[in-house]
């Protein structure tokens, strides 16, 4: 029977120590790579940018339909790197950029039914969309709007490494997460 | 799937290039003057060409400062104790409509050309006490 509808009866969610396993193991990755980033001091052409590489596990997450593991990798990723290599003003971006950028990628693999890369830009420029937001609120003033294309244009590239990425780690997946 | 994808990626890639070309339009003036806005308001607006060679010492209101250098018609963070330090990573600027901000301490620092300000009323203000 369906997933959804065996939890429901038993009460309890079968999670395999094997799922648990790469759950752990996407959240460290996903803050060594937001560490490694925070250590580029290349500056990518607007303030802020980064590659974006942490959204990688979150998107195979979703590729997988498991909504609920994305979002607390996520989350749990941003917490813990804010705590440990940055501070409240970064957990604060980060959580804006990531709940706009999963929402989108969420509604473009469920709803628009976009292939996965696409679903990717269109999380990556999601993200630093809201990031900007958060700068322009913050800041108080336009100047950064003269950054935008830069923004879309950076996000949409981060977008499709990570999706190419995603499809190329895919198969290693194959039997985790499937309809156990 | 594919036709959808397609016009998706081709669709980013319009609004990429659209606001590339209304950017040059809408930014193509001279670099002229420098402008610092603080909490959204303009404290400073100084022409390049009078800073140049020197540094401007901004006090932010939890007592944090960012000391601003110019050389040759580049503006850069040279200091700053704030706590991530992004500001003087984002390294120089010098065309007219590029930016440096400070987010911990609410800072603007734009490159602004002859006539219109980033975004001000005109008016200047010394300093903002709270």
């Amino acid at each position: 029977m369906k997933r959804k509808r065996r939890e429901k009866m038993t009460g309890t969610s079968h999670k395999s120590t094997q799922e648990i396993a790469f759950l752990g193991l996407f959240v460290s990755l996903s803050m060594i790579l937001s560490y490694l980033e925070s250590l580029i001091p290349v500056y990518l052409g607007a303030p802020g940018i980064k590659p974006g590489l942490a959204n990688l596990f979150v998107l195979l997450l979703l590729m997988k339909k498991r909504v609920r593991e994305a979002v607390i990798v996520n989350l749990l990723r941003i917490i813990l790197s804010g705590f440990l290599f940055g501070n409240l003003f970064s957990i604060v971006y980060s959580i804006a950029g990531a709940a706009l950028s999963m929402t989108v990628m969420y509604g473009m693999i469920f709803g628009v039914r976009l292939h996965p890369v696409m679903a990717s830009v269109a999380g990556g420029i999601a993200h630093n969309l809201a990031q900007l937001a958060v700068a322009l609120l913050i800041l108080d003033t336009n100047a950064m709007l003269y950054y935008l294309p830069v923004l879309v244009l950076a996000g949409g590239i981060s977008g499709v490494f990570n999706g190419v990425l995603a499809e190329f780690l895919k198969p290693y997946l194959r039997g985790v997460w499937e309809h156990s | 799937m594919r036709r959808r994808d397609f016009f998706f990626g081709a669709g980013v890639v319009l609004f990429v290039v659209i606001c590339f070309f209304l950017r040059g339009l809408l930014y193509g003036d001279q670099a002229v003057y420098v402008e610092i806005l603080q909490d959204g308001s303009l404290i400073r607006r100084e022409k390049l060409s009078d800073l140049e060679g020197q540094e401007l010492r901004i006090e932010s209101a939890d007592g944090g400062f960012n000391l601003i250098d110019f050389q040759e018609g580049a503006v850069w963070v040279k200091e700053a104790d704030c706590e991530n330090g992004d500001c003087i990573r984002q390294g120089m600027i010098r065309r007219t409509g590029e930016s440096i901000i400070c987010l911990p301490h609410k800072l603007t620092v734009t490159i602004v050309g002859n006539v219109d300000s980033a975004d001000t009323d005109g008016e200047i203000y010394d300093s903002i006490v709270r």
